[in-house]
């Protein structure tokens, strides 16, 4: 059934493509496009679609499946919606989130602008991400994040990149916001800073993320966390993918304020996390109590919870 | 009677040309207004709300002759580009050759930065403005001058035949 569906994500993010590639992509066996992951278009190659197995051409002769300038450019003009000034901001980083609850990752020549990232233009590569939701993932893991007394503890959700962290935090999400017999719903507020968790389109949220969430989109998380703290009253602040020392300052202020946190970190597990010097402050804290690790082993996925103690340093304690 | 009859029809011929001939003067004045009033609706979400146009072009409350240019212009096949349809549905804007031509270019430039965006559509919507507000007192002048002639000729006539 879930193949199925994957089958059909696969088919609804090859609409987004340029007609000639469009056909291609969707004459690719069932099969693979139950596993296909991404489809990449990079210019003067054939389009690929990555799946388990690596990346493969979507044609038997590559000519077939070449790419020029002109499907990329095309690409980016239809999914802006002719419109780039709208999809700016998101384009200077990037990326742009896209109708259908995708993403497409751009690359290209960066156009700077007093040594920051203006825009990008001359297109070169694009990677099609075909957004999946694992409805029910975190059902088990989530009843984990709570203490004796029913209070949900701020807990971080480890893996390296490809993991599977953010589907992960989007269901452990959900079912904060959705409840369950042993705990009650919670507001949850989501500083969606690259548009991955939510993939938030023209104000609505294209993924399933609860009736008690909230959604900033687009926003940085140093900026959006005093935000939503300010004006939604969250009980619980979800981020994807903490990576500088404001975030982790924002993050701090937040957990003073009495609110629950839920964010991902690209780490092996806890021990590679303590012998990172930004995220040192984080444990001294003690704002994070508990740590889910995603192990993969023979293809499978498995979540690991442990308990984070507070770490601070000697003088302190 | 049958004269009787004949000079009405002269009367109400003149009056029909009359209006025949004014009105193509006066959609092109209510075509400027609107599409001025539009435009600068589309510059002002552009700049507070980075709105795409196509969205901005869906919505309503344009007036008619504004309404049915943008109807046109987020129509067509999936093939031709946004600026393709935008210069197909300027072209059939009832307005001087020069206006259509500069009103088709602005197609072609509303898909780069928020700012240039909104410049091409402020310098759109203050050429229709400049251009409605030289052409009304020439319609009126035309208007009269239309009207004399008209109801003069079918006068003329009217006298003649009775």
């Amino acid at each position: 059934m879930e193949q199925k569906g994957n089958a059909d994500r696969f088919e609804q993010a090859a609409e987004l493509l340029p007609q000639r590639l469009r056909r291609l992509a969707l004459a690719l066996p069932e099969h693979r496009k139950e596993r296909a992951e991404e489809l990449r278009l990079r210019t003067q190659r054939p389009m690929t679609v990555l799946t388990d197995e690596g990346e493969l051409s979507v044609a038997a002769a590559d000519r077939d499946a070449l790419v020029t300038a002109a499907d990329l450019e095309q690409m980016i003009a239809s999914l802006t919606e002719y419109s780039r000034y709208a999809s700016m901001e998101t384009l200077r980083r990037g990326y742009l989130a896209v109708r259908g609850g995708f993403r497409l990752g751009v690359c290209g020549s960066v156009v700077l602008r007093d040594g920051a990232p203006y825009n990008l233009k001359d297109f070169s590569g694009l990677a099609l991400r075909i957004v999946r939701e694992r409805i029910g993932l975190a059902a088990e893991v989530t009843e984990k994040l709570f203490d004796e007394r029913g209070a949900f503890l701020s807990t971080l959700i480890l893996s390296p990149p490809g993991g599977g962290k953010t589907t992960l935090l989007r269901d452990a999400i959900r079912c904060l916001s959705l409840g369950s017999e042993a705990h009650p719903a919670l507001r949850v507020a989501v500083i969606d800073e690259r548009s991955e968790i939510a993939v938030s389109c023209g104000g609505c949220a294209q993924t399933e993320l609860g009736p008690h969430t909230d959604v900033l989109d687009g926003c940085p998380k140093a900026i959006g966390i005093p935000m939503v703290l300010r004006a939604m009253n969250p009980q619980v602040i979800a981020v994807d993918e903490i990576t500088a020392a404001p975030d982790i300052a924002a993050i701090c202020a937040a957990a003073h304020c009495g609110v629950g946190l839920l964010a991902t970190i690209h780490a092996d597990g806890t021990d590679e996390l303590r012998r990172k010097p930004l995220y040192r402050a984080l444990l001294e804290e003690g704002v994070f109590r508990r740590a889910v690790v995603i192990e993969r082993k023979d293809g499978a996925r498995r979540y690991l919870t442990e308990t984070l103690e507070c770490c601070a340093p000697p003088a302190e304690r | 009677m049958l004269r009787a009859a004949g000079g009405a029809l002269i009367l109400l011929g003149g009056l029909a040309a009359r209006q025949s001939a004014l009105e193509a003067g006066r959609r092109a004045q209510r075509t400027r207004r609107e599409l001025a009033e539009a435009l600068e609706r589309l510059e002002q979400e552009v700049r507070l709300c980075l709105v795409p146009i196509p969205r901005l072009l869906a919505r309503r409350g344009y007036g008619a002759e504004a309404g049915r240019f943008f109807r046109r212009a987020s129509e067509g096949a999936a093939s031709e580009s946004f600026a393709e349809r935008w210069a197909r549905a300027a072209a059939a804007l009832p307005l001087d050759e020069q206006e259509r031509a500069d009103l088709a270019d602005l197609g072609a430039r509303l898909g780069g930065e928020a700012e240039s965006v909104c410049a091409a559509l402020r310098l759109a919507a203050a050429r229709l403005r400049e251009r409605h507000a030289r052409e009304e007192p020439q319609r009126r002048e035309r208007e009269r001058l239309t009207t004399a002639f008209c109801l003069g000729a079918s006068a003329l006539l009217f006298i003649l035949l009775v």
